[in-house]
């Protein structure tokens, strides 16, 4: 039987077996409460991301370049930031199987969800996806401006047809499948840390926001 | 008021006195009970199995004796067979009797809290000990007596408030306050390992906690509970609930 | 074809103290942390109310909103193929692999792909289906079923895990540290990744008005898998939409609170086509899910959204563990649907059930799971698939219970029972019972002997009695 065949077969059974019609409800806008970045952050920390806050971008570029794990000496960096560098040539990314080499990958942040800590990331900010998943470490930029208070608010702002890959980051890679032992690292990055700029707040010496009880196994 | 006064099989052949408690308590409110003689099982396990051809005989027979003889309420101490009938009993014919039969129905917690309305208890019963309260899976999730702990609504309580008004209780709850301890009906029998895992883990709850004693508005949970406890030597007493309430209780 | 005795296989796993101790703890605390955090949302009983109604709308409009996704999907540039059964699905699948030669797949959880067995159908033709998500890949190394639906291997404890990867993936037999198993099989899952040829994954969700897909994973196996290789293709049963863009951030904030406890999934991913040079297949499975929408009586088991919040909380299942059910699907949800699969085979799921009804109370869609329970036992019943101990126990007891007479009868059978019959023999194994119970301590009388004996002739004196029956 062809695929039309089959495909009319199943609607037919539907359609003459399917329950009287149910009205369809609206959702509302449910809201979060509280400071949407101050949740993001403690939201952010509880799934062992780490967050820095900043005045301006150019203080996180700043900093991030200090960190060792941009050092371009012994790292193989990947960034789809527009003003942040990597050192990985475009033509070995023509086959995706070498984004297993990248260490740090540094990427854009299209909004943020207080509730949750979460960071929307679509196939245009990261360049190539796979590059995020495979690295070791995960940067993301986020202005502070685009952080949403719930998640409902957050979703009246994404256009999800207009990415062929969009999704939400909500601390680093991790799994609770053995005896429900929390573990970063699973199978994508072992850190993600958001660099939130535009941030008022901002402390005026960058300070590295950690979840105190995170994962820091020496296996990782 | 005409109260009609259902006993279920279980609690007139093992634990009578959870009937006896509660008929003296409703007289000693002054009302006017009439024991169902005639009342017979109400189709509980059978339906629990699946055999609905049988609930619906048995359903037959006790009808006439429950819904038909002019009863303003029916009073059942037992959780498990006050919710058979109320969301349960359809398979005899919804005549209005009935239908007013299975609205009116309560067991004795709904009847004292939400009929009655009482704010004190008649020959001011006095029980001076810690008591940890199990309320049961279907006086919890069926008959809606208390907030079963899973659903984010306001928290209440309705044996615990009818208990606050003996005199010297202090009412407390097992750390998991409203686990299911494994009785289930028919299951108890159908898969005892796992029941008895339950009832188990249940009581050493209680002891864990420092409770001697234990009551609940289903005498179901309560048997299933006191005979593991015994079973397993643990220094437990189960009361149901009416007897704490009218001054039966004997720690 | 023998029927699935979870009981027998329950009571083995009860059996193993330190297994079930362990099953027990991770798993109610998943509960603990699914109150705490559900407590933490004001509207969230609301939000289960709406997730229903949502729910059973989209149920009700199905063919209407599946013509409506798969319009806009294959707009999206998606290949959508129609399944009308796991052989299909299979079929499918192995087509699409050939023609792209493909031998090495990744691929994310899917508890609709384990339904069609798809792994060991593509082991059979030579492709290698490595599952990514590290429970998922326990229990594959371990030839053995999930025993979770988000937790595949939690009935493990981590000395067997320790076991396994020694004796499959060669590492230190001696550490069982999870952090070190995790590494194991992240090295491992690397060399897969390197030579990847397609990936898969599940759906959680399909948008009808976008035609595009959501995955959830805490791992990111699946984003791996999809965003990796030249192919991707994803498995959704039918009753997995949802209409629209602004419906799907209310089941977003239900899942993974209900599922784990946690606010979201690690990655939250949303596909709406294929990247450049990737092709993208979704296959649309019905494998009899047309037939329960027809059924009156349990159609709204397809609201489930497969969270594993039942499961959870069941008190039958943390200490009997998923795998004694020896289904696809386990646990409350599991005993409810896989009837619908074949009744014979799972004739005595339903029973493993005391009727707490927690199930009910947590369901982020308000599956209507102990009434559905009611439903089954009745059926398993109609189709002469009750257990021959039920049948003589019941045509005994409908004689027995219907009269009062009878019944007062019995009831002095069973107190002269409780009183004379030696403990020997009430203990015996013939009285499954005495498993685990001492014999309630015999009442002098029964309520209807003390009534006649105390109260009757106390009230009659008194001019208080009525009873004139």
């Amino acid at each position: 039987m062809d695929q039309q065949e089959v495909k009319d077969q199943i609607l037919a059974r539907i359609r003459a077996g399917k329950p009287a019609l149910h009205p369809l409800p609206d959702v509302p806008m449910y809201g979060y409460s509280g400071n949407p970045t101050e949740n993001f952050i403690s939201h952010l920390l509880s799934f062992d991301g780490k967050a820095v806050t900043f005045k301006t971008r150019a203080d996180a570029i700043a900093w991030l370049g200090k960190q060792p794990e941009m050092d371009a000496s012994k790292n193989i960096i990947y960034s789809s930031a527009k003003d942040v560098a990597g050192n990985i040539p475009e033509e070995e990314l023509a086959d995706l199987h070498n984004a297993h080499r990248i260490e740090t990958c540094v990427t854009e942040g299209e909004l943020g969800v207080g509730e949750m800590g979460s960071i929307w990331v679509t196939d245009d900010s990261l360049g190539h996806a796979a590059c995020a998943l495979l690295s070791r470490r995960l940067f993301v930029f986020l202005d502070s401006k685009r952080i949403f208070g719930g998640l409902h608010e957050a979703y009246a702002n994404i256009k999800l047809r207009d990415h062929q890959y969009g999704s939400f980051y909500t601390g680093p890679s991790a799994t609770a499948d053995i005896e429900a032992v929390h573990i970063t690292g699973a199978q994508g990055p072992l850190s993600l840390t958001a660099l939130i700029y535009n941030c008022d707040e901002a402390p005026a010496q960058p300070q590295l926001m950690v979840n105190p009880n995170a994962d820091t196994s020496v296996w990782q | 008021m005409k109260i009609g006064f259902f006993v279920p099989c279980y609690i007139d052949a093992i634990h009578p006195q959870a009937a006896i408690s509660t008929y003296g308590l409703l007289k000693k409110l002054g009302l006017d009970v009439e024991f169902i003689e005639r009342g017979a099982c109400c189709g509980l396990p059978e339906l629990d199995m699946g055999y609905i051809k049988h609930s619906c005989t048995l359903e037959k027979g006790i009808a006439p004796y429950v819904a038909d003889k002019g009863y303003d309420y029916v009073v059942v101490p037992s959780g498990i067979c006050t919710d058979q009938f109320r969301d349960h009993f359809t398979g005899v014919e919804q005549t209005p009797e009935v239908v007013h039969f299975r609205s009116t129905v309560h067991d004795p917690v709904e009847f004292l809290h939400d009929v009655l309305k009482i704010t004190e208890l008649p020959g001011k019963p006095r029980f001076p000990y810690r008591v940890a309260l199990h309320n049961g899976c279907h006086s919890l999730r069926y008959l809606n007596e208390a907030r079963p702990s899973e659903l984010m609504i306001k928290p209440f309580d309705k044996c615990a408030d009818l208990l606050r008004l003996v005199d010297g209780i202090e009412v407390g709850y097992a750390t998991r306050r409203d686990e299911c301890c494994g009785f289930g009906g028919t299951y108890a029998i159908w898969d005892p390992e796992c029941s008895g895992q339950q009832g188990r883990d249940k009581v050493s709850d209680y002891t864990r906690n420092g409770f001697k004693y234990v009551t609940s508005q289903d005498m179901s949970c309560m048997l299933h509970q006191q005979t593991i406890a015994r079973k397993n030597g643990l220094d437990l007493k189960m009361f149901y609930i009416t007897e704490i309430l009218n001054g039966d209780a004997k720690p | 074809m023998k029927q699935v005795n979870q009981v027998k296989l329950g009571a083995e796993y009860i059996a193993k103290r330190d297994h079930r101790e362990m099953h027990d703890r991770c798993l109610w605390a998943a509960r603990m942390r699914r109150d705490k955090v559900a407590a933490s949302i004001p509207e969230w009983e609301e939000m289960r109310e709406l997730a229903s109604q949502i729910k059973l709308h989209t149920l009700s409009n199905l063919d209407k909103y599946l013509e409506q996704f798969v319009a806009n999907a294959e707009a999206n540039g998606i290949h959508v193929h129609w399944a009308r059964n796991a052989e299909e699905h299979n079929e499918i699948i192995l087509k699409i692999f050939r023609d792209h030669n493909v031998k090495v797949v990744t691929k994310g959880k899917s508890m609709t792909m384990d339904e069609c067995g798809m792994r060991e159908f593509m082991g059979k033709h030579g492709i290698e289906i490595n599952e990514a998500d590290l429970g998922e890949r326990i229990q594959q190394l371990d030839n053995q079923r999930p025993s979770h639906i988000v937790m595949p291997a939690i009935h493990k404890l981590r000395s067997d895990v320790a076991d396994l990867f020694a004796r499959t993936l060669g590492s230190d037999k001696d550490i069982d540290d999870p952090h070190y198993l995790n590494s194991v099989m992240r090295a491992d899952m690397r060399k897969r990744y390197v030579k990847v040829d397609a990936g898969m994954s599940g759906v959680n969700f399909g948008i009808a008005e976008t035609g595009g897909i959501v995955v959830c994973t805490n791992e990111g196996n699946a984003d791996i898998s999809a965003n990796l290789p030249p192919l991707y293709v994803a498995t959704m049963g039918l009753e997995k939409l949802i209409p629209r863009q602004s419906d799907l951030p209310l089941f977003i904030r239900l899942l993974s609170r209900s599922a784990l406890g946690l606010d979201m999934t690690q990655y939250t991913s949303h596909y709406h086509g294929p990247r450049k040079g990737q092709e993208m297949h979704l296959v649309i499975l019905d494998n009899g899910r047309s037939e329960r929408l027809a059924a009156k009586e349990y159609w709204p088991v397809l609201k489930c959204i497969r969270c594993g919040a039942c499961m959870n909380t069941c008190p039958v299942f943390r200490r009997t563990s998923g795998i004694s059910y020896d289904a696809i699907y386990m646990g409350p949800i599991g005993i409810v649907l896989e009837p619908s699969y074949d009744l014979y085979k799972y004739a005595r799921l339903p029973y493993s059930c005391t009727h707490c009804g927690s199930c009910g109370d947590v369901c982020p869609v308000k599956v209507p799971i102990p009434e559905l329970v009611f439903f089954w036992r009745s059926e398993v019943v109609r189709h002469g698939y009750g257990q021959l101990s039920h049948n003589l126990e019941e045509g005994m007891a409908e004689p027995l219970l219907k009269s009062s007479t009878n019944l007062a009868i019995a009831e002095k059978m069973g107190l002269w029972a409780l009183r004379n019959i030696p403990e020997s023999i009430a203990e015996s194994p013939l009285n499954p019972w005495a498993k685990e119970h001492k014999d309630p301590e015999p009442p002098q009388e029964t309520f209807r002997q003390y009534y006649r004996r105390v109260i009757k002739p106390e009230e009659d004196a008194a001019g208080t009695s009525d009873n004139k029956q």
